[in-house]
């Protein structure tokens, strides 16, 4: 505080708020005409000198506790040591294709890659293929375990055991993962684009097409699995409302 | 069609409260001609003293059934403060200036009150929410009534046939009628039109709160802007209704509220409308009706052209 | 005597102050705040103020975070930097004429936001004419990285637009999978608020749920700032359908799920990031309970590098919601540090600046808070996660958590 305060104007009554009493201390008092309330330093005088010493004590107590509590350096936080990294965020699923020529119409066998790119070592307890009506099996069994910095083989064999109530056509299919570190275990979910989901889609419908008879045509390997979105959902989607009964434009 | 009990009961509990607002309109509109587009956000303020009351005043705990009538108190207290002020400071000293100005006034003062609140009430940059009555919904054959609008369906009605009573049959309402017909006549009469002015802003902002404490009930939050777009339902269903009339404004209000929740639920119904029904079209057919009414009977619904306008 | 009391009282005043500016000063010090250090803005546009602001305030908040840190560790020599918050309420326009001004000022090097995918369509432009970086935490709409015909010819309209939250064909497909798979729902009602977000969330999530065999059994729509759901509410109940799913805001959906509640129909609502918010649960209170909502990103709590932002972000007690896009936004606002530090050298800005900067954050790579940041030739985020999260207890809790590999 460099002393420079407002000028205080003459005869303002108000002008020695607490605020203000720190103004210059060699500054001209002002001549103040019709003060009728006492001033802060008339108040000061009038009270005994047990209460000012108690009061200036008091008053030097606080400013040396918090001159003490902002001058202390601030708890240092020792730094911290990065703390294991939960199984998920250090795992990635690559899907490779299929392995071989299926062997019935309703097994096949799909090709991941399993990496674990950080921390300690991930165990993936088991996977599972979403959805109901399907059964999963893998090479290697699970349990198996994957170290930082190396990627496993596995193959995944889907076998539908049943087809209804399975939907032949997925989006975005995943794997359900178990994972677990030193950290937790985790369920997980590993999800995968286009070719992931026309293979599976392929596999579903040439197990299910011939049980189920479906009214729609099967769907061609080269076929995307997108382009039903692409058909249905006018360029700009924003603007354009489908009409409500829904279910009937994407049949 | 099932659902035609639980519809016309969504629109009647919608449009109990645009008459309830609606009133301020006509009953000023009524008396000095003005349509003043600050009662939007006197219904505002109303909503957020009866929350002050309910926040800040009242015990934490309170029991609803004790804090309700203080917060209806404490919310009809801003709106009456704020209305008969504006009326006092703003309309008052342009009692003879051209109609334009206190309608601008109006508008200005709308801004003036929303920015206060958002700028000045704690955390009203977004949604407050609004306490809310305890029990659970009740079922009345096919309809259910959410707890939020059994406060609107009681305090409306009992509302409007307590300012029926009023305005018919106490000596204050009759000058309230003769002021409305003709004010330098009533004047005359040693009617003082100027106190007349005052209770009718008074009985509009204490409506406006009554409304904004069963929108904080209905829905939950209140919140700085809900003024506009209320107020102008509110403004719109008083001249549906016919503007300067008290009966008028609440049927203008249930027409409208009736005929929003209709245009939700049925017009997508009806073969090659489905892209004009449904919740976001709702005010878009609301006024289409507006303008129906208009072209047909300009004086709106149950208002007559000149005379018995309060 | 008079005098001298006056004159003790003054000098213990005198002293503290003194005290304290001397503590301000030096703090100044160590987090380099001499004098000849060249200021740069990374600017934020996201609603701070109604619609939208508890997310909108959490964007900001995690901006500023980074900002300290960035000035604090001097992770670019010769430069401070600022955090210039512009407010666009979730209006178009406003997030345009905010772009406008951000632009007009050279100091800025950098924008975080927005919040609303229908405000980024209007400003996506004034951007890339400027030059100025963009980077949204929360943006989903697809078209705009990948052009507005992007399910057939992906074009990246802008070079200068980057997200770091996935998309919603992605977050769609996901949470219609969830729906048909996990909830068993067959039969869904869908609402959305016409905005470019919420309506094309919902059309996503339909295609990806009629797809996989469920039913619609009605769709409406609502308007934004709209607070009376009752008839929507009676045409829901009946419909018959077992699931509502809304495409839009918490703001509209929090009043939506408690009148559905209230109003008799206990089936639960199912919605987007823009409903993951802690203020939905707040405001539903117990009606929320066992509604569930898509976010991007992995929860805050299974990311070890993120207690430590959700800390700070404590500490410096800053307001609204950092759960939904807080840790996206500081990973945003790094990215953006980081490119300026490789352009930048000693605080001298070159003229081009601007540019080199889209080019450094078009190749940028580390780990953020809330997971590896990196974007693809779209200026997609290549770390594409996304988690379903449940109302339990009055609490958002991950019931399922994904991450897709292209």
């Amino acid at each position: 505080m460099s002393g420079i305060g407002p000028v205080e104007p003459a005869g303002h009554v108000e002008a020695h708020t607490e605020d203000d009493s720190d103004a210059r201390p060699d500054a001209p008092q002002p001549d103040v005409i019709g003060t009728d309330s006492p001033r802060l330093t008339d108040r000061w005088h009038t009270l005994t000198p047990r209460t000012r010493t108690t009061v200036l004590a008091t008053a030097a107590a606080t400013l040396a506790a918090a001159v003490w509590l902002l001058a202390a350096p601030p708890p240092t936080t020792p730094p911290k040591e990065p703390s294991t990294p939960w199984p998920s965020t250090t795992t990635a699923f690559h899907y490779k294709g299929v392995a071989d020529p299926p062997a019935t119409a309703s097994t096949r066998d799909f090709r991941f890659d399993v990496s674990v790119h950080d921390g300690p070592p991930v165990t993936v307890w088991d996977i599972n293929a979403a959805p109901a009506g399907v059964h999963t099996s893998t090479t290697p069994p699970t349990a198996f375990t994957v170290r930082a910095g190396t990627t496993h083989h596995i193959t995944v064999r889907i076998t539908v055991t049943h087809c209804s109530g399975l939907p032949l056509n997925v989006n975005l299919p995943f794997l359900d993962v178990t994972l677990r570190n030193t950290h937790a275990i985790q369920h997980y979910s590993f999800i995968f684009g286009d070719r992931y989901s026309r293979d599976l889609s392929e596999l579903l419908h040439t197990a299910c097409d011939a049980t189920r008879a479906l009214p729609s045509p099967h769907v061609q390997p080269e076929v995307r699995v997108l382009t039903m979105w692409t058909r249905r959902v006018p360029a700009k989607p924003a603007e354009s409302d489908l009409p409500p009964s829904s279910p009937s434009t994407t049949s | 069609m099932h659902t035609l009990p639980q519809q016309l009961a969504n629109g009647l509990f919608l449009g109990s409260m645009y008459g309830l607002i609606a009133i301020g309109y006509t009953m000023v509109y009524g008396i000095v001609q003005l349509i003043n587009f600050a009662h939007g956000e006197i219904f505002m303020t109303g909503g957020f003293g009866a929350l002050t009351v309910y926040l800040y005043v009242l015990p934490d705990g309170t029991s609803m059934w004790i804090a309700l009538p203080a917060m209806l108190i404490g919310g009809g207290l801003v709106s009456v403060l704020i209305a008969v002020g504006a009326e006092r400071f703003a309309y008052r000293p342009l009692r003879g200036a051209p109609r334009l100005a206190p309608l601008i006034t109006a508008i200005g003062l709308s801004l003036a009150l929303q920015q206060a609140v958002f700028n000045w009430y704690p955390d009203a940059k977004t949604d407050r929410n609004f306490p809310q009555l305890a029990f659970g919904p009740w079922h009345l054959g096919s309809i259910s009534i959410q707890s939020g609008s059994v406060f609107v369906i009681i305090a409306a009605p009992l509302c409007m046939a307590a300012l029926a009573f009023f305005v018919r049959l106490s000596r204050t309402g009759r000058a309230m009628q003769a002021t409305a017909q003709d004010p330098d006549t009533a004047q005359l009469m040693g009617i003082d039109t100027n106190r007349i002015i005052v209770i009718a802003f008074a009985i509009g902002g204490f409506f406006a709160a009554v409304a904004a404490v069963a929108y904080g009930l209905r829905y939950g939050q209140i919140k700085y802007d809900m003024g506009f777009q209320m107020g102008l339902k509110a403004f719109t269903a008083a001249v549906l209704g016919g503007i300067g009339n008290i009966y008028g404004a609440m049927i203008g209000g249930l027409v409208l509220g009736l005929a929003e929740t209709m245009a939700t639920s049925y017009i997508d119904n009806i073969p090659g409308m489905q892209q004009l029904g449904g919740g976001g079209w709702s005010s878009v057919w609301a006024f289409v009706l507006l303008i129906l009414v208009l072209l047909f009977r300009p004086q709106g619904l149950v208002g007559e052209r000149v005379a018995d306008r309060a | 005597m008079r005098h001298r009391s006056l004159v003790i009282l003054t000098s213990v005043l005198t002293t503290g102050a003194l005290t304290l500016t001397a503590c301000g000063s030096r703090n100044d010090n160590k987090g380099g705040g001499s004098s000849g250090k060249t200021e740069v803005i990374i600017g934020v546009d996201a609603p701070l103020t109604g619609q939208n602001s508890a997310t909108g305030l959490g964007i900001q908040g995690g901006v500023q975070v980074a900002v300290d840190d960035a000035n604090k560790n001097n992770l670019v020599p010769g430069v401070t930097f600022k955090v210039q918050a512009l407010d666009d309420k979730a209006i178009p326009a406003s997030g345009q004429q905010n772009a406008t001004q951000l632009v007009n000022n050279d100091k800025v090097l950098g924008v975080v936001g927005p919040l609303n995918s229908g405000v980024a369509t209007q400003m996506q432009q004034v951007f890339a004419t400027a030059n100025l970086v963009e980077i949204s935490p929360s943006n989903t709409a697809p078209e705009l990285t990948q052009g507005k015909n992007w399910q057939t010819k992906k074009v990246r309209p802008f070079k200068t637009y980057f997200r770091t939250a996935t998309t919603d064909a992605l977050q769609g497909g996901f949470a219609a999978d969830y729906a048909y798979n996990t909830l068993k729902k067959k039969n869904v009602f869908v609402v959305d608020d016409k905005q470019t977000y919420g309506a094309g969330l919902a059309k996503l999530f339909t295609a990806g749920f009629t797809k996989a065999g469920g039913k619609v059994a009605g769709t409406d729509h609502v308007n934004t700032g709209d607070t009376d759901f009752s008839a929507l509410v009676t045409k829901i109940k009946n419909s018959k359908a077992d699931l509502v799913y809304y495409g839009g805001q918490y703001d509209e959906s929090e009043k939506l799920t408690k009148q559905l509640k209230d109003g008799g129909a206990k089936v639960p609502l199912f919605g987007g990031d823009g409903m993951f918010s802690d203020t939905y649960i707040q405001t539903a209170g117990k009606t929320a309970e066992g509604d569930l909502a898509t976010s991007v990103g992995q929860p805050v709590d299974t990311l070890a590098s993120a207690q430590d932002f959700i800390k700070k972000y404590k500490a410096a007690g800053l307001k609204g919601d950092y759960g939904t896009y807080g840790g996206y936004s500081y990973d945003a606002a790094t990215a953006i540090i980081k490119a300026i530090g490789n352009v930048v050298k000693d605080g001298k800005i070159p003229s081009d600046a601007r540019a080199q900067i889209v080019d450094q954050v078009g190749k940028t790579k580390f780990d953020g808070v809330a997971g590896p940041v990196a974007f693809d030739q779209y200026g997609d985020t290549t770390n594409k996660q996304l988690t379903v999260y449940q109302v339990t207890n009055g609490k958002w809790k991950a019931v399922k958590s994904g991450t897709f590999n292209g």
